[in-house]
């Protein structure tokens, strides 16, 4: 099964103290993970202009970054989706149907995608997501 | 005179990987990276952060905040 996770589901992941664990679920189980250069950029602002965000994950941005382009597949996408007020968010969706993945996101913004029935879309909360994985 | 020899070592890795057929190499490859993400996440997990506990929800939150430029 393919997912592609929302950048604060890493930020999540990397500030619980379980990403070994996780990612050897990840392997045992055969998930594929799915990201894009976007996301990588994305995260690395996020952690660098966030002050909570920064105290909560203490290392160099960059550990975080090649973790995440470490752990997941890169996969460059072309826009198709215009669903969302969020440039970036498009992208997520355009990743995930790409891919056939089921996005795993908590943010609001994303509801829509639950309200249309015209897409494929899959979303997932990250409780979800740790249940699948078995955490 | 040590990294002359460590250079060499991984020349030779590399002419030996060129080659192998490409399905090994990107099995190959795909050991590697899983190796490496283990060991920073020994590193990310060792590491402390501030005391505060946000819930996942919360954290959503702010990304979603500094996405819309409001934090």
């Amino acid at each position: 099964m393919n997912f592609v996770l929302d950048t604060h589901v890493w930020i999540s992941i990397f500030s619980n103290q379980q990403f070994e664990k996780n990612l050897i679920r990840l392997t045992d189980n055969r998930l594929r993970i799915y990201s894009f250069s976007e996301q990588l950029k994305e995260f690395a602002d996020v952690h660098n202009k966030h002050p909570k965000i920064s105290k909560m994950l203490p290392l160099k941005t960059q550990d975080y970054v090649n973790a995440l382009r470490l752990t997941s597949f890169q996969i460059e996408t072309v826009k198709n989706y215009r669903l969302l007020n969020d440039y970036k968010d498009n992208y997520r969706v355009d990743l995930s149907n790409v891919t056939k993945s089921t996005l795993v996101s908590n943010d609001k913004g994303f509801g829509i995608l639950k309200k249309l029935h015209s897409t494929e879309i899959r979303v997932i909360s990250i409780v979800d997501f740790y249940e699948y994985i078995g955490l | 005179m040590i990294q002359t020899a460590e250079n060499n070592t991984v020349k030779e890795i590399l002419s030996i990987i060129e080659d192998m057929p490409k399905k090994f190499q990107s099995e190959l490859l795909r050991q590697l990276k899983l190796k490496k993400a283990l060991q920073l996440a020994k590193k990310i997990d060792s590491s402390k952060g501030s005391k505060i506990k946000y819930s996942d929800q919360e954290i959503a939150d702010m990304v979603h905040n500094f996405r819309i430029g409001k934090r």
